[in-house]
């Protein structure tokens, strides 16, 4: 064999040999898969460019706009399903309810605020009477102040069922039971004796 | 549509429950019921002076023990119902507590809209004696004059939301209460409103 032939093969086979090493030594794959996965379930507010360009949040002010595009027919309804909710909040008892119905008190709608001072009279918690009092000193609405100020007055005076409080259902029924019988001797009145 | 037809008849020919939770509360079995927010004071004398309590809706609920969240609503044939969010509970006016009167004299209306104004009369016996206030532990009666309003909407697949809406302030009347003034009835005033609504079938 020729020595140029030789040292072909021999640059060839150096060529095929470093390839081979310098695939195997490329190492592992990059870390941008797991950053990935990190990012993905991350709850934290994303940073990548392709969030930067959504466009900020509406202002504020639009909410308003988005309100007014409701139809009277739409508005009413939503009225009408609050004044639902004011109702049965006024059935319960727990705090949340309460907290509800106050603050409705201050609804945009005057609606929600006549019917949010009602359910605050018959939930009938003197926890109330301090708002009350608040909104009807703020108020420049004087129907709507006097209503407060009624309601709060109303919320301070004791049930006409306190009393039977003291009593027990026991008693209740004896005194009830008692009543029958009397009525009954009133209407059927023992036949004279024969004498 | 006069308040009592529509109570009695209008929605039970057709109206059905409806999906929304809103509606659970006043759309039951396919009837309407109207929850009633009753307030009213009566006066007596304590010490030398004259003196309030109050009733309401609630405590009366409350004084039979009813579950937290049932309401009191006017309903079919215009009695007087305590109500659960699904539910009827009890016809408190066929068992003699309540009677629930409305005279319409006045009422003008289109297909959509509906007006009326009359006299009303409320009466309440705790111990289900409607002969003699004095054989209840606590009876009353409030009369006056009330308005009710209904608004229809436009048909849309079949149903249409209806509203409903009963007021009647300052009502005047008397009470009798055995543990406060045994013996004498007692000066009451008050008023009673309610409203509801819900989708109902065309």
């Amino acid at each position: 064999m020729r020595p140029k032939i030789v040292i072909a093969i021999l640059l060839a086979g150096l060529a095929g040999v470093t390839g081979i090493l310098l695939i195997k030594h490329r190492g592992p794959p990059p870390p941008a898969a797991p950053i990935a996965i990190t990012e993905t379930k991350s709850a934290a507010p994303r940073t990548s460019p392709a969030i930067a360009i959504v466009p900020p949040p509406a202002p504020v002010a639009a909410a308003p706009v988005a309100t007014n595009t409701l139809t009277d027919e739409q508005r009413q309804a939503a009225i009408d399903a609050e004044t639902d909710r004011l109702q049965q909040w006024s059935m319960n008892d727990d705090q949340s309810s309460l907290s509800n119905i106050l603050a409705d008190l201050t609804s945009p709608e005057k609606e929600v605020r006549k019917a949010a001072i009602e359910a605050a009279e018959q939930f009938g918690s003197t926890n109330a009477i301090p708002t009350l009092k608040a909104l009807a000193a703020n108020t420049t609405d004087t129907e709507e102040q006097i209503a407060l100020l009624e309601a709060a007055n109303f919320l301070s005076l004791p049930s006409i069922f306190d009393g039977a409080n003291s009593t027990t259902p026991a008693e209740r029924e004896a005194r009830r039971q008692a009543r029958m019988q009397n009525r009954s001797q009133s209407q059927n009145p023992p036949a004279a004796p024969n004498n | 549509m006069k308040i009592n037809q529509i109570l009695m008849c209008a929605v039970a020919a057709g109206a059905m429950a409806f999906v929304s939770d809103q509606a659970q509360a006043t759309v039951i079995g396919g009837n309407l019921y109207i929850p009633l927010n009753i307030k009213a004071t009566v006066s007596y004398v304590k010490s030398g002076k004259i003196a309030k309590a109050t009733i309401t809706s609630k405590t009366i609920l409350s004084y039979y023990d009813y579950a937290k969240g049932t309401q009191l609503a006017v309903g079919p044939d215009q009695h007087v119902y305590a109500i659960g969010k699904v539910t009827v509970i009890d016809d408190l006016t066929t068992e003699g507590y309540f009677i629930f009167s409305t005279d319409d004299l006045i009422d003008v209306g289109t297909m959509t809209k509906y007006n009326e104004a009359g006299t009303a009369v409320f009466d309440f016996y705790s111990d289900s004696d409607s002969i003699d206030f004095q054989d209840n532990d606590y009876a009353f009666e409030l009369t006056g004059n009330y308005t009710y309003s209904e608004t229809d909407g436009a048909v849309k697949d079949g149903y249409y939301n209806q509203s409903s809406k009963f007021s009647s302030s300052n009502l005047g009347g008397f009470g009798y209460d055995w543990y406060l003034n045994e013996g004498d009835n007692l000066p009451l005033s008050g008023s009673l409103s309610g409203s509801a609504s819900g989708k109902v079938l065309d």
